[in-house]
């Protein structure tokens, strides 16, 4: 599904966050946002996940508006984020941070867990079935029965990537999903995500880390000021001298 | 029948001025310790107790029951910031707030223990009252409203005018900052417990002199508190005041409507739209409030 | 003795309903109920004049406990837009309002005379096999509130809720809404409150709003900080203690008229105070030793 975002304007007082910012994921596509501390990468993903109204602007998935949805409107529709500082749920294990995740449980609604019986049970099952995949998948088989409070960030990073699959999204928004991460482990984090994405899942990345994001997205948008500096692909977009500049002090 | 009500919004200033000191009271706690400090009806209690205390021994000047009221609750509201409240620091509001409940029954407890559950009254000489224009103003509701802003304006005036105010406010603001600038908050916490104390000694006596003294006199007090230092916006001592006074006259203006017993359901309700419609408060800001 | 006995234990039995009302909603899902006794009032009158109006007792109990929850749903959808120490103001005040109203509605609640004669089940019975047979009642009341709540903390739904209490941000971003738990769990463990309310009032079958004071709702809260905040077994030791160290004397006061001086109502609020103090500061984790939340 295409999202698409358009025009979004956001201040706090005088402090304007995000000027005229558009921008668009194609279905299935990859693309990553880079821009220096303060550019308002973060307060962007917050807009789009409903966390943040913004002051102007739409953002729209496929055919439907969501700017005046909730976060919960938004992930039904199969648009979840990840957050800058992983938030895993830490009192609960691994494993069921995973389970909690999935979405439309019956078993979750007061109705389902007082009197649900089999179809309660059933509908478990299926769940914990997925999540033994997953936990494979990301290679947390072994931590699985650990609280979530305890993993590394890397760690917990792959969980919270987990997390956001349980709810069978069409689009997921990482947020700088290097951070914190043991360098050993980028490769294997940069593998999930590719290998998610040939599945038909769509990505909208925020990193720091412009080496590691140019190998996992097709497609940059270089954010400065709150407003978007420059489009394109990685290679392209690093080539240019205002992007250098903006970015590093023209020492890229 | 228009006299009446300015009658009763008399009345209401004087018991609103109550309010406004109590929640004067909390309010400092708030600003500093991050909890409702449901200890403070009862210090208000002790306050007046202490004032019936000295009439009992046989002086009934007022002076001299307010001193021994403002000595009294000074000294237990330290008391309770050293030998407990400064233990409780960082362990959350849920525990502050139940250590604070635990206190107001243990001196409720103590009060009744030695005092008993009879009321008592301040024999205070009979003064022709004042009558303008068919409105009827007691001379004793004149004094005590003239004390209460006296108070308030002695409490502002060490909050805003001395070096140990200003320390009081900076702890308030940002106690992190406070610490970097070489300000410990231990440092003001036992002048702040004192201040706070003094005023809710005040305020029992005010509200000892206006109606009766009984162990739940301050206990009773405290909703009507909390909603005024809600409504005055969380942590400023200003709007605490007049709030109070604005609920005090709330209250006693809907008395002839809703009925004596109803009076402390009236700030219960101010309570509940103020919580739906601006839980801010009227001179808050949002950032309080989730 | 028998008798003593069985009207300590069923006190008890009505304390632990309470407890457990209050960690369900505190221990389960955070929220900080300071007007326990209101719902526990709104059960006890509901019943009471349902069943003096001749209706039977169990149709009573069952308004009582649909009563108190309905009468939680405004608190409840309140409680999801307020910060915590809002909803303990906020919920301190509605008892105190559910008070006043059964003070000052006479045609309705009989005011401070209070209702004489609520029908007790098992009348027909000797004192003691009716002792013993509410006993009965009370336990099995507790026992399916146990289950209730065990089912609710240990499932789908218990895992939602922790969820929830963790990180309710990361929660709505994975399409969960916290506000259905909260008003849900707090309407039932209004209905268990009622559900005691009910229970006492049929037992003691004399009641007068000057047994739901604000007090009672803290002996709760003493209970399940004895009994270890979120420890369902705690609930009964709390209440347990509570009662028979100390309480059990009152209420048997209450039960078989007699009486006991004011002083000992003053030296149980100094006992109470000086015990929530000093539980706060030495050992929040209470007797049974679990993690105190705040």
């Amino acid at each position: 599904m295409t999202l698409t975002v358009s025009s979004i304007n956001k201040s706090y007082g005088k402090l304007e966050i995000l000027k005229d910012v558009s921008l668009s994921v194609p279905a299935g596509a990859r693309v990553g946002i880079i821009g220096p501390n303060g550019a308002g990468k973060s307060t962007l993903f917050a807009v789009i996940g409903g966390s943040v109204q913004p002051d102007s602007g739409s953002i729209v998935l496929e055919d439907k508006t969501l700017t005046d949805m909730r976060p919960q409107a938004r992930a039904e529709l199969g648009l979840v984020r990840t957050f800058q500082v992983a938030r895993p749920f830490q009192h609960l294990t691994v494993r069921d941070n995973l389970i909690v995740a999935a979405a439309n449980q019956y078993g979750q609604t007061l109705i389902g867990t007082l009197v649900g019986g089999a179809r309660v049970r059933r509908e478990q099952d299926a769940i914990r079935e997925r999540v033994e995949e997953l936990l494979k998948f990301l290679k947390l088989d072994k931590v699985a029965d650990n609280l979530a409070g305890r993993l590394s960030g890397g760690q917990r990073k792959l969980l919270e990537l987990g997390r956001a699959l349980m709810v069978k999204p069409s689009l997921i928004l990482l947020d700088e999903p290097f951070a914190g991460v043991n360098p050993v482990l980028f490769g294997e984090i940069s593998e999930r995500i590719v290998e998610l994405n040939q599945k038909g899942i769509g990505f909208l990345v925020i990193e720091h880390n412009i080496q590691a994001l140019s190998r996992i997205v097709s497609e940059m948008y270089v954010l400065v000021q709150g407003s978007v500096l420059a489009h394109g692909a990685p290679d392209e977009v690093l080539a240019i001298q205002e992007v250098q500049h903006a970015y590093m002090g023209g020492a890229l | 029948m228009l006299t009446m009500y300015f009658n009763l919004v008399v009345n209401g200033i004087v018991l609103g001025l109550v309010i406004g000191l109590a929640a004067l009271a909390l309010t400092l706690v708030y600003a500093v310790a991050r909890f409702p400090n449901a200890a403070t009806g009862d210090m208000i209690t002790v306050g007046a107790y202490a004032g019936i205390g000295v009439q009992v021994l046989g002086s009934r000047n007022t002076l001299l029951q307010g001193s021994a009221a403002i000595a009294a609750c000074t000294i237990l509201s330290m008391a309770y910031y050293w030998f407990v409240f400064r233990y409780l620091r960082g362990r959350g509001m849920v525990a502050l707030l139940l250590t604070s409940i635990g206190l107001a029954l243990f001196t409720r407890g103590i009060l009744s223990f030695f005092a008993g559950h009879e009321q008592f009254v301040f024999q205070i000489p009979l003064v022709e009252p004042y009558v303008i224009y068919g409105v009827i103003i007691q001379a004793s509701d004149l004094w005590l409203a003239v004390v209460a802003l006296l108070s308030v304006v002695a409490t502002f005036a060490i909050l805003f005018l001395t070096p140990i105010g200003r320390r009081m406010r900076a702890v308030a603001d940002n106690r992190d900052l406070a610490r970097a600038s070489g300000i410990r908050a231990e440092s003001v916490m036992i002048p702040l417990w004192g201040i706070v104390g003094a005023v809710s000694a005040i305020a029992g006596i005010i509200l000892g002199i206006k109606t009766v003294v009984m162990p739940e006199t301050g206990w009773l007090l405290l909703l009507p508190s909390f909603t005024a230092m809600i409504l005055g916006g969380l942590g400023s001592p200003i709007g605490a005041v007049l709030a109070g006074i604005a609920l005090g006259v709330a209250q006693e203006v809907a008395s002839p409507f809703v009925g004596f017993t109803y009076k402390i359901a009236v700030s219960f309700l101010v309570l509940l739209v103020l919580l739906i419609v601006r839980p801010q408060g009227l001179f808050g800001s949002l950032e309080e409030v989730r | 003795m028998l008798s003593y006995l069985l009207a300590i234990l069923i006190i008890v039995g009505v304390y632990t309903l309470l407890t457990q009302c209050l960690n369900l909603h505190y221990g389960f899902m955070g929220l900080i109920n300071f007007g326990v006794v209101g719902f526990f009032a709104i059960g006890a009158y509901t019943s009471a004049l349902i069943a003096i109006a001749g209706y039977p007792i169990l149709l009573g109990v069952l308004g009582a406990i649909v009563l108190a929850s309905l009468s939680a749903w405004p608190l409840g959808v309140l409680a999801t837009r307020l910060r915590e120490d809002y909803l303990a103001i906020v919920t301190l005040g509605f008892a105190e309002v559910v008070r006043i109203v059964v003070t000052s509605e006479s045609w309705l609640t009989n005011g401070v005379q209070g209702l004489p004669g609520i029908p007790q089940p098992f009348s027909s019975l000797g004192p003691n096999a009716q002792g013993l047979a509410f006993l009965g009642i009370v336990l099995a009341c507790n026992l399916a509130v146990l289950a209730l709540i065990m089912r609710l903390a240990h499932g789908p739904f218990g895992r939602l809720v922790e969820a929830i209490r963790d990180d309710e941000v990361a929660a709505s971003a994975l399409g969960k809404y916290p506000t259905g738990p909260r008003i849900q769990i707090f309407m039932i463990g209004a209905g268990i409150a009622g559900l005691a309310g009910a229970l006492y009032g049929h037992y003691i079958s004399y009641i007068v709003p000057d047994q739901f004071v604000p007090i009672v709702t803290f002996y709760v809260w003493m209970a399940m900080i004895m009994g270890g905040v979120g420890s369902l077994p705690g609930s009964f030791i709390g209440a347990a203690i509570l009662i028979g160290l100390f309480e059990g004397t009152r209420f048997i006061d209450d039960a078989f008229p007699g009486s006991i001086g004011v002083e000992m109502a003053s030296l149980r609020l100094v006992f109470i105070g000086l015990a929530l103090v000093l539980f706060m500061r030495f050992r929040p984790q209470g007797i049974m030793g679990t993690r105190m939340q705040s």
